[in-house]
């Protein structure tokens, strides 16, 4: 779940902006939008059954008043010269509206009657420009502005006539629409950024197939090796198919296959021991190894074209500094890598390997430097040379190793078909060496994909890590140099992604 | 920013927008008005508002005609109007012969008072169907609280027309009868002179006021009455003006003004005499077939529409434009 926010992160912050305006829009028109209409209404103390305005007070409300009076049967609302108003209530007994407060409670004056004028209904007077009498509970009229002064005059039979006016504020919602559209806007915006995340995600995952490090090809701890192994979880293209059909482990290479079962089945018990020391599931489930590291995916290797001669080298190197071209002899001159004091003896009888740092840590030593190494570009730029590597003949031959790997004879990182062939022919192997004393672990092979190689150096030997290759010439075709691209120029699907962490 | 910070900047902002369109309905100040009461003058009616009390006239008028009371009239009519209809009508019940006069409102031309105090008025100038004289109705508010009643109604005298005067929407200037600014006269002494010229010639001179028809007529009538009378009795008259008088500026710089006069007449048979019979309205009136054997009187009320000219105007004269005379009394004394 925190990963997928991590993901959506840019696109979720924009969908809730986008939400918070819109959000934020209708509001302003519904919540928070103020009065549509606003009245003014007389004081609860007034008595009159006369109320008239002052002149002036109609002039203070926008056009296109309603003024409403209720009361009983025969009330009068009329609307007149403000003199003629003023006029007409003379003497009489009356209130007067003189303006508005701040509440909408009118502001009135209670005049009092001369004491002759009997209070009388205006309903007859020819003086008023509108009039209208209630016949039920309540009546009202529109009044615009016109020239001139005008006033309102109310009568109530009995009781005070209830004298209200109406207008519309004009308020208007100027921001819904603005608000309204940005919000969509941003919301759309927040839904394409969503979908951006999204499709970057999966060609990612697919190439950063991570082994299921569960399933492991099972190496059965029998001598004839014949019995079926079980495939891997992941496929690993190139060298690494899962087992053939007779059950060995294979490159997918038939020959090579054969050739490397038969070397197999040459090794002793005595090394087959050895190595189920360095595993614990593939040779020998109970025999657990220094950290309890699965080497079966090393192991299974193994028993690959190539990687039994890497072994036997391997073993053969044991002990030993600098046979065949492993090691850079101006890497020793160096002193980056370390000669250990003494051959650790480590509990299961096998020295370090080469370039140990002594930490057992499975990773090789700095000094190690091949086509296999592990400076970033040189794995991009060969990752596959590793397939060839593996092929020993160099080795055998006594070749600088180092020397052949370097210049990338190993291949371009495709699958060298002619390595079937080399493999196909008989070759001469001295005697299996003995297990080697460092395979690579499950974490170093992790790391290592991780990297981006594809292939992981120990001692020498070097063992596929199960990185789905890239092409060289791929990889040069995308960059403009003939050292291969950098890592800016991979992203997205792409095995050297971030995810990779190059 | 990270996503909180951002959250919170768009909740600032939205309780920012909301509190600020909120706030600008909150404020409503108090208001009060102020000014004086305006003393600029304005029409006293509105042209439907005029239309409007001349059709309540008109019904008054049907009904006072079918009712002949005062009852039924009095609601639109008022002295001189109201004295004079009545007595038509009790004329007309006394001898067919004299017939009432029809009434109508129908406005040709409508002018109303432009002040702000009162009395106010209307001058309708009807349009008479059929080539009949057409009529002048003056109908008055007295003050705030009374309807627009009709004051007194005028035939057209032959020939005259009325002068233009203002419209409705503008209304004409109510003139003060003692204001005689820009006139030949002002309006009090149009009304006096017209009134003494049916005796004083000089004096009517003086006042340069035009021997109309209706000054004429009265002083034929007066001049056949005496010489009916004879050696047989005595025979005196008078023509008197009432205050009550409206006044208003034509367009033309004149005046018009609408005034009423008692006319009364008194005879006295001289002793060892017969008698005289008064025959017309007044013998109809008296009764008794108008037989005088000592002393009557009788009065008509007289209701003129006076045209002053404005004072630059050499050649024009006062003259009554419009005039009405009815017998509202005959009595034997």
């Amino acid at each position: 779940m925190a990963t997928i926010l991590r993901r959506f992160r840019l696109a979720l912050i924009v969908a809730v902006l986008g939400l918070v305006v819109l959000l934020a829009g209708v509001a302003s028109a519904t919540v928070f939008r103020p009065a549509d209409i606003e009245s003014a209404q007389l004081p609860e103390t007034t008595k009159s059954q006369v109320v008239i305005t002052r002149q002036g007070v109609l002039a203070l409300y926008p056009s296109d008043l309603t003024i409403t009076v209720a009361g009983p049967a025969d009330t009068v609302l009329a609307v007149g010269r403000s003199t003629d108003v003023a006029a007409w209530a003379e003497g009489m007994e009356h209130t007067r509206i003189d303006g508005v407060d701040a509440h909408n409670r009118f502001l009135t004056q209670a005049v009092k009657g001369s004491g002759d004028v009997a209070v009388m209904s205006p309903a007859g007077s020819d003086m008023w420009v509108t009039s209208q009498v209630i016949t039920d509970k309540q009546t009202s009229l529109r009044w615009a502005h016109r020239e001139g002064q005008w006033s309102v005059i109310a009568y109530s039979p009995s009781g005070t006539p209830k004298v209200t006016f109406s207008w519309k504020t004009g308020y208007t919602t100027p921001w819904l629409w603005p608000l309204v559209i940005a919000g969509a806007v941003l919301l759309l915006a927040g839904g394409l950024l969503a979908l951006l995340a999204w499709r970057n995600t999966p060609s990612e995952r697919e190439s950063l197939a991570e082994p299921a490090n569960d399933t492991v090809s099972e190496v059965p701890a029998d001598d004839d090796h014949s019995e079926p192994v079980e495939a891997d979880a992941h496929d690993y293209v190139g060298a690494y198919v899962p087992a053939d059909a007779d059950g060995t482990w294979g490159t997918g290479n038939d020959a090579g296959d054969d050739y490397a079962d038969a070397q197999y089945a040459e090794w002793t018990e005595r090394d087959r021991q050895a190595l189920a020391g360095y595993s614990e599931d593939a040779w020998d489930p109970e025999v657990t190894m220094e950290g309890g590291e699965d080497t079966c995916d090393a192991l299974a290797y193994a028993g690959q074209d190539g990687a039994v001669d890497a072994y036997d080298d391997a073993l053969g190197y044991a002990g030993q500094d600098d046979q065949g071209g492993a090691y850079d002899d101006a890497d020793l001159a160096e002193g980056s890598y370390e000669q250990p004091d003494a051959y650790e003896v480590d509990p299961y009888g096998y020295a370090p390997a080469y370039g140990d740092e002594g930490d057992h840590d499975g990773y090789s030593d700095e000094s190690y430097v091949g086509a296999y190494g592990d400076t970033a570009d040189e794995a991009q730029a060969d990752p596959y040379s590793a397939q060839t590597g593996y092929d020993e003949p160099t080795y055998n031959e006594g070749d600088d190793h180092h020397d052949a790997l370097d210049q990338g004879e190993a291949g371009t990182g495709a699958w060298d078909p002619t390595w079937e062939q080399d493999m196909a022919r008989p070759q001469t192997l001295p005697a299996p060496p003995g297990p080697p004393t460092h395979l690579p672990t499950r974490r170093q092979m992790r790391e290592a994909r991780k990297r981006g190689e594809a292939t992981i150096e120990i001692e020498g030997v070097k063992y596929p890590t199960g990185l789905i290759p890239v092409v060289r010439e791929q990889i040069l075709a995308m960059s403009d140099t003939d050292e291969g691209p950098s890592a800016a120029d991979f992203s997205g699907d792409s095995a050297f992604d971030e995810r990779g962490g190059q | 920013m990270s996503g909180h910070r951002l959250l919170a900047a768009a909740l600032a902002a939205v309780v920012t927008l909301g509190c600020a369109t909120t706030l600008t309905g909150c404020a409503t100040p108090e208001m009060r008005a102020t000014e004086p009461p305006a003393t600029t003058p304005y029409p006293a009616l509105e042209k439907p508002q005029v239309e409007r009390v001349l059709s309540t006239l008109a019904e008054a008028i049907v009904a006072g005609d079918e009712a002949r009371t005062e009852e039924a009239l009095q609601a639109r009519f008022q002295n001189p109007a109201l004295a004079m209809r009545l007595a038509q009508y009790r004329l007309n019940s006394a001898n067919n012969a004299i017939s009432v006069p029809v009434l109508l409102a129908d406005p040709a031309s409508l002018t109303v008072t432009s002040s702000t105090e009162w009395p106010r008025a209307i001058i309708d100038v009807t349009n008479p169907p059929d080539g009949a004289t057409p009529l002048v109705l003056v109908l008055r508010q007295d003050d705030a609280r009374s309807p627009y009643r009709l004051w007194q109604w005028m035939h057209l005298l032959p020939g005259q027309a009325v002068p233009s005067t203002a419209a409705v929407e503008t209304g004409a200037k109510m003139l003060d009868p003692t204001d005689g600014d820009g006139l030949a006269l002002t309006p009090a002494a149009a009304r006096d002179e017209w009134a003494k010229a049916i005796t004083d010639e000089e004096a009517q001179k003086a006042a340069n006021i035009e021997t109309d028809e209706f000054l004429a007529n009265i002083r034929d009538e007066q001049y056949n009455w005496k010489s009916a009378i004879g050696a047989t009795g005595q025979l005196a008259y008078s023509v008197t003006p009432n205050d009550d008088l409206v006044a208003i500026a034509d367009e033309e710089g004149g005046a018009l003004v609408a005034a009423s006069y008692v006319y009364r007449t008194d005879v006295a048979i001289n002793d060892g005499e017969g008698g005289i019979q008064m025959g017309g309205d007044v013998g109809t009136l008296l009764g008794d077939d108008g037989r005088v054997t000592g002393k009557a009187h009788w009065i008509y009320t007289i209701t003129v529409f006076l045209h002053i000219p404005a004072s630059t105007d050499k050649d024009a004269h006062t003259r009554v434009i419009a005039g009405e005379k009815v017998l509202t009394e005959a009595v034997r004394d």
